[in-house]
């Protein structure tokens, strides 16, 4: 379904034959409790507004003793009776006096009034307010009242529906998906037709001239085509638009300075034919860099539109130093940060936690006496598994037990015991020649068993729990069982970490990448 | 122990000390043993010595709050920036409103509390909101913000939430009461946010609300991304704005990993990067002890430096353990009791008072090894025989020839930064090579006299400058010197002789400043002659400037009263491995008796050899001492918790609780006819002299202390009975023994071996070495393995 606010349109101009609307649209995620959802349900449909010199009274009815509608369903059926009565007295007054009021349309002779109720987010009802769920359904027939609910819902149906059947089965409307030829028409149609509302600091005051009306138009229709394939949903491709328009037609409306200083004409002229191709050809690499960055909101759109602004008097530069001067500016909004150096900056002990937890969390826990053992008889470590490892499925059976790596099952939970032994032979390995020097520590093997039994070790470990770095799974709680862990780092930064460290990742791996 | 009460019921302290038993009433405490007679110290030593702390500390902990008050101001502007403008400076024709988010990484309290002060300060800048009025023709008066707070705790579901949410703004201040009596049933409900929204619309001045969650990562994901859900929904009519204070790097992004694009998508997010990490530390300590413009009464050596550069590589370059490390090592300086001349008035109003106090007869053991020092330090041998007055002189003295030594290194080391960062330029800092290393380490090395090489190598960069850095260079210093010669015209010439050599240097054409990218300081082909010629003469002078200026801080008189040198850091506090020390003290309980002993010793020692008065202790009985310390004792000599953690690191992965009260039942019983042979030879050795005198203890205190302590001593001296005796005597004894007891005694003796392990395994269990396992009758589980002897 997914039609979101748009069709309220309908509800709202609609004009019926015999029957003047009221509705009530609610959304089942902020409707959390059954009394908000009553309060808010009723107060729409008697267009009441709660005020704060009332005390955020709700619609008291007709009565005046303060009538309370949101204690149970029961009182809710109620109060859509009063609702339906009031609303019916208020139409029969007002044709009376041949005056229309409210937001039906009406005609002077008698009318109905009807109710509808539209539950947006419809699967969080489910979760929310499951006793709700099937009296909705039946809604009309149990407050006997003309009421008519609508859920809307990207979920369908059948997984909504409460079980044995209790409710009756809805007219079910699928909602199809927005064509091209729509979806532009919708996208063109947010071209603001009075400019000089929108103004904004760091955006040209002629950005939405209504003469760029057109190029608006050819420039929604190669957004479409470039964003189409990743994404049809109108709303981001608004959300892009918003972001790369200002800085599209920056360049034209440079031009248009530069030529109305010089020529003494002030009116902005559409583009000629053969700017706009080139405007489009210059811009299409950024569309594409939009697209990648806005998507899934690496940043926001203004940001992403002062990063990107394109360099001044662009059109007056040959087309070939116009194309680089674009990609010279992409280029250095793209080098604003370094991705890497801020886990790089963690602490040296965080990374050797963050590795031993990568390694805890991959790494079957029976096999850590193989990976890490180092017995006095094993000094030489046995590199494992040659080839023909005996896990993989013959040739010729159908590997219908084939074991699915667990990097990519996700990180397993690991008890803090288990973490601080493999962080113990990391840090033996490859951390003992890095320390301060301490010459209480005679026996091989003693300094770092202090260092991982020091309060920096447990103190580190939750640090990185608390950034989330590393994922808690059992509850914080219960204090006299060992806590346990999850690693949250992906196996690419592990490497990296790993790296920085000196530690070969894919060595201590049992199953190599 | 009233007040120990006292504090265990007074709800606000937050860590109550109860001495061990019997603390108050222990005549032989070694406490005693820390007299003011016994040490060279002052009578008012300790007092004057924290007094002197306090001084200096506080000195330096302003220094540094300041430096990172200077850090923290850009980004606390940053974010108000982000937060006033978070309503205004929307771009057009977004589709639907966007939540303005400005997320905070590796913040803490200190710049929260800077955002918090600069976001409630009513007089915005001037220069913002002239430029936002330019484009939005807004009225001129600042908008003022509201802003709650709300913490992981307030939020465990969605209406706590947004209760919470609700309920801050509407009851901030009392002006905003409800002006009718509210029925709480018949209206709005408190977590509703069409009450925010009512409230909102009642005021009369437009204000923003913010929002500020404090550990974002500890909050429900799930909570949250409603609460974001249902604000958004509202977002068109309350001008909300939500500031998150996260603990996590800014990159792999805590918000992208956790919430789903839905959400990301209702939020404008604007990430703010508090300065964090070593580079941070790094300014804190080059600008708090080695910036020519501050002298901290107190400098740190290079075993703190060392300690420091190392904490904040290995485990947290926090500010906050920063701080913590240098008043540590602040507290530990002042241990020493010489330190109470670290600031020469010695606790009294002026330095006539001073001397006063220091001629008195209760201050002779201070001022002896005052005299002692100066005598040996001293290069003139007629002088050793001070005055009193001279005493306080040469002091001072001391004093301002190792602040004149300081002040040279500061400048020194301000110079050899200068032409690192100009000349190397920054960022080139890998560590690949010994000389690339970062500051502190340089600092760290010039500290110990190690500087030769690098002082050689920065004047060979020097020598290798281009001309355009070798511009640079020289400005910065020409620069530096100004500044320095405000203060004290000491560098007057050498600003002159720099500004003279610039104005050799040929003019830069544009060849070179296109070329000033790349790196090609050490190539001296193609340079200039005269170029050539400037950098090789000031590369002279460079090296012999830093020789001249880079000493050690660790000679001349007196030095240890301003600078810790290489004395290390009691790391243990900062950084104690508790888990490991309780089985240490389980493991070898008389280790720690004896260590503790030696440490008292040794301070009565220095005490005797200072005044010669008493007769010091002679080296058989050291000899002997030392010998009976290095004795293992055996299993039955150990308290008894200690007797049940030895049985338990011998037993396996479960410990059968019925074996192990078998095992330590067999030990105690060996340890009761220890004890009774011991009392049967007394007895004896009481009737063979009966005039034997009292025993006392170690230091002459007559024994008086409990039960445990006095077993030990009798066990100790029932072992040298027996190799004396002979294991077949003993054993005849044994049977003797055991013959004498009736069976009242027995029962009590059984009921007493029960007790005694019960305490102990609950003692153990209290301590964490014990887990039950739930399943098996009778069985524990270890949680300790693999402890090294």
């Amino acid at each position: 379904m997914g039609l979101g606010g748009i069709d309220l349109y309908f509800l709202e101009h609609r004009t019926y034959d015999s029957a003047r609307l009221a509705y009530a649209c609610v959304n089942a995620v902020a409707c959390f409790t059954p009394r908000l959802f009553y309060d808010t349900v009723l107060n729409a449909l008697a267009g009441w507004k709660p005020v704060w010199e009332d005390g955020c009274a709700n619609w008291p009815g007709s009565s005046t003793d303060g009538q309370r509608w949101n204690e149970n369903f029961d009182t809710f059926l109620h109060g859509l009776r009063a609702v339906c009565a009031h609303l019916q007295d208020d139409e029969d007054s007002s044709s009376a006096m041949a005056n229309v009021k409210g937001k039906g349309k009406a005609k002077p002779e008698q009318m109905t009034v009807r109710l509808a109720l539209v539950i947006e987010r419809a699967e969080r009802l489910k979760e929310n307010l499951p006793d709700l769920l099937v009296p909705l359904t039946r809604l009309a027939e149990l407050s006997q009242v003309d009421i008519v609910t609508i859920l809307i819902s990207d979920v369908r149906w059948e997984d909504i529906r409460p079980p044995l059947g209790a409710s009756p089965e809805p007219l079910y409307i699928e909602v199809p998906p927005l064509s091209r030829q729509n979806t532009l028409a919708m996208l063109a149609s947010a071209f603001p037709p009075d400019a000089s509302a929108l103004r904004s600091p760091g955006i040209d005051p002629e950005t939405y001239n209504p003469v760029l009306a057109p190029l608006y138009q050819h420039f929604i229709a190669t957004l479409y085509s470039i964003c189409a394939p990743f994404t049809h949903d109108p709303l981001e491709l608004a959300y892009i638009a918003a972001a790369c328009w200002p800085g599209f037609v920056r360049p034209l409306l440079d031009a248009h300075r530069g030529n109305s200083a010089e020529e003494g004409t002030d009116e902005l002229r559409a583009p000629t034919e053969d700017t706009r191709m080139r405007l489009l050809r210059l811009f299409t690499p950024t569309l594409t860099g939009a697209l990648d960055a806005l998507y899934p909101r690496r940043t926001h759109a203004a940001a992403w539109a002062r990063a990107h602004a394109p360099p001044p008097d662009l059109l007056s530069l040959p087309p070939l130093d116009a194309r680089r001067a674009m990609e010279e500016r992409e280029l250095e909004a793209g080098a604003g940060h370094d991705a890497d150096a801020d886990a790089r900056s963690l602490p040296r002990m965080a990374k050797f936690v963050l590795v031993a937890a990568f390694l805890a969390s991959t790494n079957p826990a029976k096999t850590d006496m193989r990976m890490f053992g180092r017995g006095p008889d094993e000094r030489v470590r046995r590199r494992r598994r040659k080839a023909g490892s005996p896990r993989k499925p013959r040739p010729g059976t159908t590997g219908t037990a084939v074991k699915i790596p667990q990097r990519l099952l996700g990180p397993m939970p690991f008890p803090l015991d288990r973490l601080l032994a493999i962080l113990g032979v990391l840090l033996e390995e490859h951390d003992a020649d890095t320390r301060l020097p301490a010459a209480q520590y005679t026996l091989p093997g003693e300094y770092t068993d202090m260092e991982i039994s020091r309060v920096t070790a447990y103190a580190q470990v939750m640090e990185l729990a608390s950034m989330r770095l590393l994922l808690r799974t059992s509850s914080g709680d219960k204090l006299d069982l060992t806590p346990t862990f999850k690693c949250g780092i992906s196996y690419e930064l592990a490497l990296r970490l790993a790296r920085d460290v000196g530690i070969v990742l894919n060595d201590l791996m049992w199953e190599v990448v | 122990m009233q007040t120990q009460d006292r504090d265990l019921e007074d709800p606000t302290q937050t860590c109550v000390y109860i001495p061990p038993y019997g603390g108050e009433d222990d005549d032989g405490s070694p406490s005693q043993l820390y007299t003011p007679e016994q040490w060279r110290d002052l009578p008012d030593g300790f007092q004057i010595r924290l007094q002197s702390y306090r001084a200096a500390w506080s000195k330096c902990l302003n220094r540094v709050q300041s430096i990172v008050h200077a850090l923290h101001r850009p980004v606390a502007e940053a974010v108000v920036r982000h937060v006033r403008s978070a309503h205004i400076d929307v771009l057009p024709c977004i589709p639907h409103s966007e939540l303005p988010v400005v997320a905070i990484t590796g913040g803490d309290h200190s710049l929260y509390a800077e955002i918090i002060q600069h976001l409630n300060m009513q007089t915005a800048d001037a220069d913002d909101s002239a430029l936002l009025d330019s484009h939005l023709d807004m009225d001129t008066q600042p908008r003022p913000s509201m802003m709650i707070h709300l913490h992981p705790a307030d939020c465990p579901n969605l209406a706590s939430m947004m209760k919470a949410i609700v309920t801050n703004f509407v009851y901030q201040d009392d002006s905003s009461d409800l002006p009718v009596k509210r029925r709480p049933a018949a209206s709005l409900a408190s977590y509703d946010i069409n009450m925010l929204r009512a409230w909102y619309d009642s005021q009369e001045r437009v204000q923003s609300l913010v929002i500020f969650l404090h550990d974002f990562e500890q909050l429900d994901a799930a909570v949250v991304q409603d609460a974001l859900y249902i604000c958004s929904l509202h977002a068109e009519h309350l001008p909300l704005t939500f500031i998150l204070g996260m603990n996590s790097p800014p990159t792999p992004s805590y918000l992208h990993s956790t919430y789903p694009r839905s959400t990301l998508s209702l939020l404008r997010v604007e990430t703010v990067n508090a300065p964090s990490g070593r580079d941070v530390v790094e300014e804190v300590i080059m600008k708090t002890f080695f910036d020519p413009d501050f002298e901290p009464d107190i400098m740190l050596g290079p075993g703190v430096f060392d300690f420091l550069i190392d904490f904040a590589t290995r485990h947290t370059a926090s500010l906050d353990a920063v701080i913590t490390i240098l008043q540590l090592a602040y507290m530990k300086h002042f241990t020493e009791p010489l330190t109470a001349l670290a600031h020469p008035d010695l606790g009294t109003p002026n330095e006539d008072a001073a001397r006063v106090k220091l001629q008195r007869a209760d201050s002779k053991p201070f001022f002896d090894a005052l005299r002692a020092r100066l005598t040996h330090a001293c290069a003139r041998p007629s002088d050793s025989n001070f005055e009193d007055d001279d005493s306080f002189v040469a002091v001072q003295a001391a004093h301002d020839a190792w602040r004149e030594r300081a002040r040279k290194v500061r400048v020194g080391l301000a110079v050899a930064q200068i032409v690192r960062e100009h000349g190397l330029g920054r960022g080139n800092r890998d560590g690949e090579r010994e000389e690339d290393a970062t500051a502190l380490e340089f600092v760290s090395r010039v500290l110990r006299g190690r500087s030769a090489r690098d002082v050689k190598w920065l004047g060979m960069v020097f020598k290798k400058l281009t001309g355009l850095r070798l511009r640079a260079v020289l400005a910065a210093l020409v620069a530096f010197f100004r500044m320095l010669n405000e203060r004290s015209p000491k560098y007057e010439n050498i600003p002159i002789h720099m500004e003279s050599s610039l104005a050799q240097l040929p003019d830069i054409d544009s060849r070179s400043s296109v070329e000033s990218g790349r790196e090609e300081m050490l190539d001296p082909v193609g340079r200039d002659p005269e170029v050539v010629r400037v950098s090789e003469a000031l590369s002279v002078w460079l090296v012999t400037f830093l020789e001249q200026h880079l000493v050690r801080l660790d000679e001349g008189v007196l030095w240890d009263l301003w600078y810790t040198g290489s004395s290390p850091l009691p790391s243990e506090l900062i950084n104690p491995a508790p888990r490991a020390t309780v089985v240490a003290g389980l493991s070898y309980p008389h280790d720690f008796i004896h260590m503790h002993d030696r440490l008292l010793r040794a301070h009565v020692r220095a005490a005797d050899t200072l005044h010669h008065a008493r007769a010091s202790t002679s080296p058989m009985l050291d000899a002997s001492e030392d010998e009976d310390n290095a004795r293992v004792p055996p299993l039955r000599e150990l308290p008894d918790t200690s007797i049940l953690f030895r049985l338990y690191m011998e037993a396996g992965r479960m410990v059968n609780a019925y074996d192990w009260f078998q095992a330590f039942a067999v030990v105690l019983e060996s340890q009761r006819r220890q004890l009774k042979r011991r009392a049967r030879s007394t007895e004896n050795e009481r009737d063979a002299a009966s005039k034997t005198p009292t025993r006392v203890n170690r230091y002459g205190v007559p024994k008086v202390d409990g039960r445990s302590k006095s077993r030990e001593d009798d066990t100790s001296d029932g072992e040298l009975t027996e190799q004396e005796n002979g294991r077949n005597t003993v054993d005849e004894e044994d049977e003797e023994v055991d013959g004498d007891e009736d069976e009242e005694e027995v029962e009590e003796w059984r009921v007493e071996v029960h007790a005694r392990f019960i305490r102990a395994l609950h003692e153990l269990d209290h301590m964490g070495f014990v887990k039950h396992t739930g399943r098996k009758a009778d069985h524990v589980i270890r949680t300790v393995h693999d402890v090294l002897d």
